[in-house]
This record gives structure tokens, sequence and C-alpha cells, in this order.
């Protein structure tokens, strides 16, 4: 029913004009989609509309069901709107329509079944003629239940752990979209030598075990990436002897380094003698025949600016010459010191406390031993790499009396984390890098680039921008800065359904033309890439 | 396949790079110390005890405020500015001074700041590339002397340090030169409680063969054709620094520019009092104009600017900037309807000289 419609009697038309004009749509309606998931955790219940926890997207396997649900809102009143006849509609590889109408709580849902496999938008409208304010979208990725066997081995980061897989805390969305399609079984996650998972006794099958014993306090996934990288390469002659197939590699922040430093050889292993050295090395160039891909998703290609600052003042505003220095980046001067400072402490607060002093701190900072060797060898021309990197830029506008002076220059920030940097395999940096795309062209306007010459290298920058008033940095840092700190492209925030969900914000280019769209999510874009190696699509 | 052979000495090679033998510390023999920074006196004309004691006791509860700010303050009557309890301020552990024109910057650390050394000294060069000092004991001096400095002080002081140095290249593209040693020849000339420098810089990369140079440099520690400059204020290491405006004076340069420039269109001035974050990002007066005159349009003119009390002190905050906020009524036509509105604006010093920076917009945290 239309609330506009409701005539009260006339004796109580004061207290009613009051009652009804609260519910009036004053503005319009809101309407947000939000996808059932409960591998993703989305129950598209009130309270996770409200505490903005809803993603707006799946990945299904055809003959299964998906609950989609909408809630409206008066925009202006941010009230329920009940009993709106609203029409679902379905666009895509399962086209269709369904009518239904808000409950009391502003809410409708709408279950159907994908028979086929590609990719539905879902969207959402008022019948009756209502004011739309706004409505988003949801997008469903169906997938033909398969159980092609290639074996994937996910290499996790610094201070995190192995059992990432049993966690469903992180990467939800690209194992869920892996599991539909590739034997369960073989996608496995690799556990660093001192691995949490070790000390938590949750280390998933295949783990070797821990290399110290006194796990209890030393498991904390923070060893070198040259003794993680030999491990690596005993784990990809393991799984390969297992399956008999080469490996796929993906690795996440200090996984990239791993897996990096093994596709390299291992030629650095500074803790060992020269002897142990030759035989470490001799390990990874055997397994190295045994790979076919390597994903690096917001690696650490070159070194994290975040080490830098650890291993010495731990104070990001004396930064200068970082790559975005005052010198090169006149606009950016005076909002420098606050800005590095700002992200510095709001993300060192966020890593859950990574040892400065550990070995892992010490490879990962730019210009170390270990980034300096693996930087001497290419990656071997049999392996494909895919690189995908955070890409935050900023452009700062500034109000001049009663006039606004928008901004022309972007500051490139990566993801925070890892600036995005040289795509050369050989740069160093002075503060690291995450983007790797060895002999490259320049990215396009979506943000990917790939190789001149040949088909190795293929790199995303998953661009987000952000416009920021300078007030809102100086004096104080206010909530446009803060939302820029809360990027889905945020390394930190990589892993989570708000940048890998189907329809969510981050967009990549798909270069397989497999989904039907010039973009699609990155998990997806991860899928459709196996699959085109397997000959799948 | 790689063959062993290329392993192994990749293998060694990356082992040599960390292995650079630090030379041996000098002190320059010559230090040519300019000026004692001594503190100006306090004002001479005194409100009344009891105002006096009320705005210090507000000074000293908001924390970083001087008595002589305060007392300007009070001797004009003006209302506590809206924006003073949000200044950013704090101690000051690094001074930071930046050239726009030649692209040069440099930052000297003041304070022990999380395992910084006082007396670091950082020279930006316009690559973006970095010449960076330690342990050298003019610096730590200076640091010293800095840190306890009030940016109101009358300071001068010029001296040439010699010693060795790194350079720090902001973007290698190889393993090679990612921190080569240097001998450093700087000369140094601050003036006014630190606000304002010069610094000139010579260096010469050292050749782990010739250490030798070093020893040369140090027995002449002269600047001569510097190869690089900062110039902040300050143009040389003998001539008097450029003398500072007041804030009042600095907001009320802008102030009339600004209406005058509304009125007329020519927002040349405007531009050139403008900081780094606008100029920088529209390269051109003819740019800047014509984005203004669309906001002008847009907005309406700006007819008349009326500063709302005295501006705050010169703040330094702990990143080592210098700004002071002020505030105006401005007077607003647009379309023959005239509004009123009371501004915040801060100023930073760029330069050497006092630049607008921003204003506090709707929705800001001013």
């Amino acid at each position: 029913m239309d609330p506009t419609s409701h005539r009260p009697h006339p004796r109580s038309r004061t207290l009613l004009f009051a009652v009804v004009a609260a519910a009036v749509p004053t503005a319009g309606a809101q309407l947000t989609i939000c996808a059932v998931d409960s591998a993703q955790k989305s129950d598209c219940s009130a309270s996770a509309f409200a505490a903005h926890s809803i993603i707006a997207g799946d990945i299904r396997t055809v003959s299964s069901s998906q609950v989609i649900a909408v809630q409206v809102l008066d925009a202006a009143s941010r009230q329920p709107m009940p009993n709106l006849p609203l029409r679902f509609t379905v666009g895509g590889a399962n086209a269709s329509t369904a009518d239904v109408q808000s409950d009391g709580t502003g809410m409708a849902t709408f279950t159907y079944i994908g028979t086929h496999p590609g990719t539905d938008a879902i969207s959402v409208a008022p019948t009756s003629g209502a004011t739309v304010r706004s409505a988003t979208t949801a997008t469903i990725h169906w997938l033909k239940t398969q159980s092609v066997v290639h074996p994937i081995l996910f290499v996790h980061g610094i201070n995190e752990n192995a059992n990432v897989l049993q966690r469903q805390e992180e990467w939800t969305t690209l194992f869920e979209a892996l599991d539909a399609t590739y034997e369960r079984t073989d996608i496995e996650t690799f556990c660093f030598v001192d691995d949490r998972a070790y000390r938590d006794a949750t280390a998933p099958p295949h783990c070797p075990g821990p290399t110290t014993a006194d796990c209890a306090t030393k498991c904390i996934s923070q060893s070198s990436v040259d003794d993680n990288a030999v491990e690596l390469a005993k784990r990809v002659m393991d799984f390969h002897t297992r399956v008999g197939k080469p490996v796929t590699l993906m690795g996440y922040s200090m996984g990239s380094a791993i897996i990096r430093t093994f596709l390299a050889g291992c030629p650095n292993s500074p803790t060992q003698t020269d002897a142990d050295a030759n035989g470490r090395a001799d390990m990874c160039e055997a397994a190295l025949p045994f790979v076919d891909q390597a994903y690096f998703l917001n690696g650490v290609q070159q070194g994290s600016w975040l080490m830098t600052v650890k291993q010495g003042v731990d104070d990001a505003s004396n930064l200068t010459g970082d790559g975005i220095s005052p010198a090169t980046s006149l606009a950016f001067h005076s909002v420098l010191p606050v800005l590095e400072q700002f992200i510095f402490d709001t993300v060192k607060d966020r890593l859950g406390g990574p040892d400065a002093n550990s070995q892992a701190a010490a490879d990962l900072t730019p210009q170390s031993t270990n980034i300096q060797a693996h930087n001497r060898f290419p990656i071997p021309s049999n392996i494909q790499a895919y690189t995908f990197y955070g890409s935050v830029q900023l452009t700062l506008s500034v109000d001049i009396f009663a006039y606004h002076v928008a901004g022309t220059q972007t500051l490139p920030l990566g993801d925070l984390v890892l600036l995005a940097q040289s795509d050369s395999l050989a740069s160093t940096p002075r503060w690291g890098g995450a983007s790797l795309c060895d002999a490259c062209g320049p990215p396009d306007a979506r943000g990917y680039h790939a190789s001149t010459t040949g088909d190795q290298y293929h790199a995303w920058a998953l661009i987000d921008a952000h416009d920021v008033n300078i007030a809102d940095i100086i004096p104080a840092v206010g909530q446009t800065l803060q939302a820029t700190a809360g990027s889905p492209v945020q390394h930190l925030n990589i892993s989570q359904p708000v940048a890998q969900a189907p329809g969510s914000g981050v967009q990549v280019e798909d270069i397989t033309h497999l989904s039907g769209n010039p973009t699609t999510d990155m998990a997806y874009e991860i899928l459709l890439i196996l699959m085109h190696h397997d000959g799948l699509a | 396949m790689r063959s062993s052979h290329s392993r192994l000495s990749a293998r060694r090679r990356a082992r040599a790079t960390g292995g650079i033998p630090l030379l041996p510390r000098r002190i320059p023999a010559r230090q040519i110390l300019q000026g004692v920074a001594r503190r100006r006196p306090r004002l001479e004309r005194w409100p009344t005890l009891p105002i006096l004691l009320a705005v210090l006791a507000l000074a000293l509860l908001l924390g970083g405020w001087t008595p002589r700010t305060s007392a300007i303050a009070a001797q004009s009557g003006a209302p506590a500015l809206a924006a003073r309890q949000q200044l950013a301020s704090g101690p000051r552990t690094v001074a930071r001074w930046f050239d726009p024109a030649g692209r040069t910057a440099m930052l000297l650390a003041l304070l022990e700041s999380q395992g910084q050394a006082p007396g670091t000294l950082t020279f930006t060069l316009p690559s973006g590339d970095e010449v960076q000092a330690q342990k050298l004991g003019p610096l730590l001096v200076l640091a010293r002397e800095l840190s306890q400095l009030s940016p109101d002080a009358t300071f001068d002081v010029a001296t040439t340090v010699c010693g060795p140095a790194k350079l720090l290249a902001a973007k290698a593209a190889s393993g090679a030169g990612i921190a080569q040693q240097v001998n450093m020849v700087l000369g140094i000339h601050i003036g006014q409680g630190g606000l304002l420098a010069y610094a000139g810089l010579n260096y010469t990369v050292v050749s782990p063969a010739s250490p030798v140079l070093f020893a040369a440099a140090a027995t002449s520690c002269v600047l001569t054709s510097p190869q690089y400059e900062m110039k902040a204020g300050c143009s040389d290491l003998k001539s008097p620094c450029a003398a500072l405006l007041t804030p009042a004076q600095a907001a009320t340069q802008y102030d009339q520019s600004m209406v005058a420039a509304a009125a007329q269109g020519n927002w040349d001035t405007v531009y050139a009092l403008t900081g780094q974050a606008v100029t920088a990002q529209y390269s051109s007066t003819a740019a800047f104009g014509a984005l203004m005159q669309q906001q002008v349009q847009r907005v309406g003119r700006i007819t008349a600017l009326t500063p709302a009390g005295a501006p705050s002190a010169i703040q330094l905050n702990a990143q080592g900037q210098a700004y002071f906020v002020a505030q105006d009524n401005m007077t607003l036509d647009h379309n023959g309807s005239t509004s009123q509105k009371l501004i915040t604006s801060y100023y930073v010093l760029e330069g050497g000289g006092w630049r607008f920076w921003f204003s506090c917009g709707a929705g800001s945290h001013c």
C-alpha cells in the first residue's frame, strides 16, 4: 500500500498527520540488495544492513538456489518502507522476473535456482511507481559443478595462519570459486616453517611440521622468506608427485615474496653455509618445472615502506624521498608528513603486530638482501605471472574562502601497505612496491597492463580513487581520509568480501573475455584464467 | 635453466653489496657560528593582570600556546579562534624547509624520536634522491638549539659542515647504487626562529678504492659553487634572510589580493600568495584564474574580507610545519544578493614565505 494514500479520520488528523508525515517517502526509496551466502557470513539480516556488512553477489553452482534480499528505506527518514510492491529482474544467463512485496521491516526476499552457467545481474524496482532515490544491483556467477584436477597451492601472508581454508575468514570468495570447479582435495595451503597453524595445532594436511622444537613461542609465521621459499619448493615437488600435474601458486602479501624467491631459484640463503645454500637452491630449481602459473595478490615484490619505518625511526612523518617525495610531488608536500603518519598508524594497528626484528620483516624491507638477490633472476618463461595490486589514488582539493579548487594531480598510495611502484623485475625502489609486470606496457584506464611481447606477465592495478579536502587532513584527520584508509583495495581488506565478492566495487578487466563483460570481480577473473588455461571455457 | 655457476656468482655479488666499510667520522675543523639564539623580550605593554591571567590559563590549558600569543589576542580584544582547540601542536621533533622553485627540501631531526638520532640531516634533491648525514657535531648542536627555539625568536646562524653522508636513491633501477657513500660539504644559514633557511650542498661519491677524497674535502671545509641549493627565505650564507611578515600582515595581504582579484579578474597576486597544494595542481596563473572566475560566477564575488580578531601565533606541529590560523568575516555578492559568513583559514610557511593553505569548508573538521 502506498502510505501517501492513507486518509486519517478528521478528528485524529493532527496526530496522525505527524505519524504519517514521518513515514511518507519525501526523497524516494533507497533499495539495497544483498546476496545470502553462508560461506561469506552474509545473512542479509536487518542488523547486517545496518552495519553495512552485506555483499552484493555470490558464486553458486548450477542447480542450487540463491536467496536475494532487498531492504527498502525512505531515503530521507531512513525508515523502512513496508508493503511496497517490488519486482526482481534477473538479467543474464538465467533471465527471469519475480514480484514480491516488502514486509513490515521494509525487507523482501527472492529465491531462484540457476539452471545455466554464466553471470546474472539482478536488479529490483518498485512496481507502484514510487520514486527511487537509489538502487543497488547484485551479481551471481553460476558455475557448473566440476572436479577438475589441478593442484593449487595458496601461500598466506606474514603473521597469518595456514588454516585459511578451514577458517573461512579470508579469501572466501576466491576459494568458493575454485572449489566449485576444481577438485577440493587439490586446493591446499602452504605452511610457513614457523606457521601459526603448527602452534595452534590446526595445520592443514600435507604440512610437514615446524622446523623448530620451540613452536609454542616461535611459530608466529615470521620466518625468513628464503627458508620458506625452499620449503615451498619441497611442497611443490610433493604436490606434483601426488597429483601428477603442474602446480599453480597463489600468494598474498609475504606469500608472494616467498613465491617470487622460489621462482628465482632461491638465490640467496644468508643463514646457511655455502654448501647448504647450493643444496637449497638446487631444490628450488628442481621444482620450478612443476609450476605453471603464479598469482600475486597484493604481493610484496619490492618490499613494504612500513618495514623501512619499522626498521628505523618508527616515525612516518620523517619520511622524505619516499617515491612520493615533497620534491617531486609539490601539491602534496604540505600534507605528506601528516598523511604518511596517519596511514602508518592506521595500518600498523591493523597488521596485528609483526615483530620488527623478525627475519621476515628484514626480508620484506625494501632493498633487502633477499629482494636484491631474487631480483637478479627472471621468472622462468614457462610460468605465467598474474599480479593484482591495490592502487589507492588520492586527489587533494582545497577551499579558498568560498571557492572550491578541485585537485588535478594524483598521489599514488598503492594499497597503503605497499606502494605500486615499478613494474620491472629488477627494480629496487627505496620505498618498496607491489607491481610486477616485466617489460609491460603502461596500464590502461582500468589499470590492466601486460607484456608487450609474449604473454608471460599480466597485471591489474585495483584502482580506487579518493578525493580528500585538505581540511580533512589538516589540522585533524576527518571522515573522508578515514574512508580512504578503509578502501576495499587496502592491503588488509583485499582478502575480504568487500573487495572479493561478485558485484563489489573492485572490478578488473576480464582478459579472458569469458565473463561476457569488459570487467568482472577479481576472484572470478582468477577462476576464468585458470579455466582458460585448462580448456574448460 | 641457469647454470650453478651463474647462480653462485650472483649469490656472492649479493653478499658483497652490504659490506662497504664506513669511513671514519670526522668533525669539521672549522665551524663558523654567527649569532647566538636569544629570545625576543616579552611584550612591553601588558594588559590588565586579571585578563592576562585568564588568557594565560586558557593558553596553558590548550597547550603549546605561548604567553605572547595570548597577550596579542587579549590586547586586541579578539574572540578566541574557533579552530584553536583543534590545532595539532606538539613537540617540534623535526625542522623542515622547502624550496618549491628549486624543488629541494631539507629536514633536520631535532629530538630523539623512536630511534631517530637528533642532528640527522636529510637534503632532498630535485630528483627525489636524498643526501643524508648523521652524527656530525655541528648539526647536533644546531638541532639542540632549534628544538628549544620559539618561532618568534631572533636567531641567525650560519655554518659549514663537512663529512660523510649517504646518497639514497628514491628509485633505484637495479641493485647497484642503492645507498652510496658520499663526501658532503653543506653550508647552512638559518634565520628568524628557525623558520627561514638556506642550504647549499656539494657532494662527491666515495669510491671504495679511493676513500682519500674525504680527507681532502675535510681539510678545506668551504662551500664553493654549490651543486644544489635550498632557498627558503634566506638566499645564501651571508646575506640577511628576508623578513617574514607577521601572521596579521600576511593574512591581510591575502585578503586584499583576494578581494581585488574577485573584482578585477586578475588572479596573479592571489596565485603567487597561495600554497603549493593549489599552485602545483594549476601550474599556470591562467588556468588558476580561469577556475577562480568560474567559481566567482557560480558561488558569487567576494566583496570584503574583514579579519575577525587577530590570527593565531605561529604554530609548529610535530611534523615540523609552521602555520597559523586566521578568521575573516567574508561578504559575498551573488547576483546582487549579499551574504556574510565567518571563514577560518590556515596559512603555511613555504619557500620562506607565508602562503595561503586552505579554508575550512562545510563538513570539515576545522
